[in-house]
């Protein structure tokens, strides 16, 4: 294990005041006991705790996902019903994963040079958009959305054709906004359109409050305010799975992309519009 | 009642002409008791489940070769047997002609590492109905890819009748 203290020159922590337990920015954990600084454990890299973090929790997961395959042995990761207490089980642990990965992300999504056979997986889209749209009903909370409804404009024909893992997740993460931030009782529309190279374009439009400064919106940190129910990395997070699938797929043009667009209605009201342009199809 | 009659005779066919199967995962908690209880009874009565590759099981995989094997990558060979998963994979590939399906919690080892095999499962966490419908999935593509018109003609028979329940 590496030992960060043998290397930092500042020791920030000798400097802390007596009966100070923490972590320095190094992420060791110190207890200064006024005489000498004691270590509460070895630091670990970034790196070591979102790869163990994946791979210790996954397991617990598809526990919990097998125990609710035995409640009800239809259910599915899928597809998920509201009215199912085992579905609205694996419903929360897909939540947990999507968490997970997002945290890990830096090891899950390594873009790489090389030929995968998932790569090319055909997977249709709509069944997609229709898992998440409940998977992130499930979350109540105060500060969430309420009643959203969906105009989903998508036909149920159309393909994902490339690295669908990666467009699923950049589509979770535009449809988990949406229930963080819309308006109570609005409507959320999600459509389809084709270029003539037959990319697929996703648009996602809900109605939220105005958001201050939204040239920044995809910058890591951003929150609309203070008390906002994200932590300002899922959209950040989304530009970064936009970056791999453009390494993956190799284009010079008709690159994946991902705007936004506020178009403010009065002070108290904009409508939101997020677009993925040239998904594989 | 046409579906029950339909699905019977599938299943017994699948059964009097069974696929060899055979899945190793070093987590028992993935390809679980459950999952493999729900595929015998959906028809695919010849699944071998195992945690490690051992020696025996190694020399059977090349010299009896199975019709499917789904291999996880990490923690599934001592060092004197193989690297992992993954070296097996590409040994059975290229000596055998069993169909190889492979399969990691990690999306990395699954993107990153050599992938020349004809199956991934990339889905990470699986009920049992999503196990079937995975299985369902690499037969059919078995089938396609690596089964003569002439093998196992009863369990594909009854493995088409099965599906267009399924599906």
């Amino acid at each position: 294990m590496l030992d960060i203290c043998l290397r930092c020159s500042d020791r920030e922590c000798e400097s802390t005041k007596i009966d100070t337990f923490d972590f320095c920015r190094h992420g060791v954990a110190f207890y200064n006991t006024g005489s000498s600084i004691k270590k509460k454990e070895e630091s670990i890299t970034l790196r070591h705790i979102s790869h163990n973090l994946r791979h210790e929790l996954n397991k617990v997961l598809q526990t919990i996902i097998s125990e609710a395959s035995k409640i009800d042995g239809s259910v599915s990761a899928k597809r998920i019903d509201p009215e199912n207490p085992a579905s609205k089980i694996v419903g929360a642990t897909i939540i947990i994963d999507q968490f997970i990965e997002m945290i890990s992300g830096v090891n899950e999504f390594h873009p790489s040079s090389q030929y995968s056979k998932n790569l090319d997986k055909k997977v249709l889209l709509r069944p997609i958009l229709e898992k998440y749209l409940t998977v992130y009903s499930l979350i109540l909370n105060t500060r969430r959305s309420k009643d959203i409804s969906f105009d989903l404009r998508v036909s149920s024909k159309t393909h994902l054709t490339f690295s669908s893992n990666i467009a699923e997740y950049i589509i979770s993460i535009l449809i988990d906004n949406i229930w963080k931030y819309s308006v109570d009782n609005s409507v959320a529309t999600i459509e389809e359109s084709f270029s003539d190279e037959g990319d697929l374009t996703l648009s996602f439009k809900n109605l939220s409050l105005p958001i201050d400064s939204p040239s920044s919106i995809f910058e890591k940190g951003f929150q609309t305010k203070k008390e906002s129910e994200g932590f300002g990395y899922g959209l950040y997070w989304a530009n970064i799975l936009v970056e791999h699938y453009n390494t993956l797929s190799k284009r010079s043009s008709e690159i994946l992309s991902i705007e936004h667009e506020q178009k403010v209605i009065n002070e108290s009201l904009a409508e939101q519009v997020f677009v993925i342009r040239n998904l594989r199809a | 009642m046409k579906h029950k009659i339909i699905n019977g005779l599938g299943r017994f066919l699948m059964k009097v002409n069974a696929l060899s199967i055979c899945i190793v995962d070093d987590e028992e908690i993935y390809f679980n008791k459950n999952m493999l209880i729900t595929a015998e009874n959906t028809g695919f009565k010849c699944i071998e489940r195992y945690q490690k590759i051992d020696r025996d099981l190694f020399n059977r995989l090349q010299e009896k070769p199975y019709d499917i094997v789904i291999l996880d990558i990490k923690g599934i060979t001592d060092p004197d047997i193989a690297k992992d998963g993954m070296q097996v994979a590409s040994l059975l590939n290229r000596t055998t002609n069993s169909y190889i399906a492979i399969t990691s919690a990690h999306q990395f080892h699954l993107v990153n590492e050599m992938t020349n095999v004809d199956y991934v499962i990339e889905n990470k966490l699986l009920t049992s109905a999503d196990f079937i419908d995975e299985l369902i999935e690499i037969v059919d593509d078995f089938i396609g890819k690596k089964s003569t018109f002439y093998k196992n003609v009863l369990f594909k028979a009854g493995f088409s009748m099965l599906k267009k329940i399924a599906v």
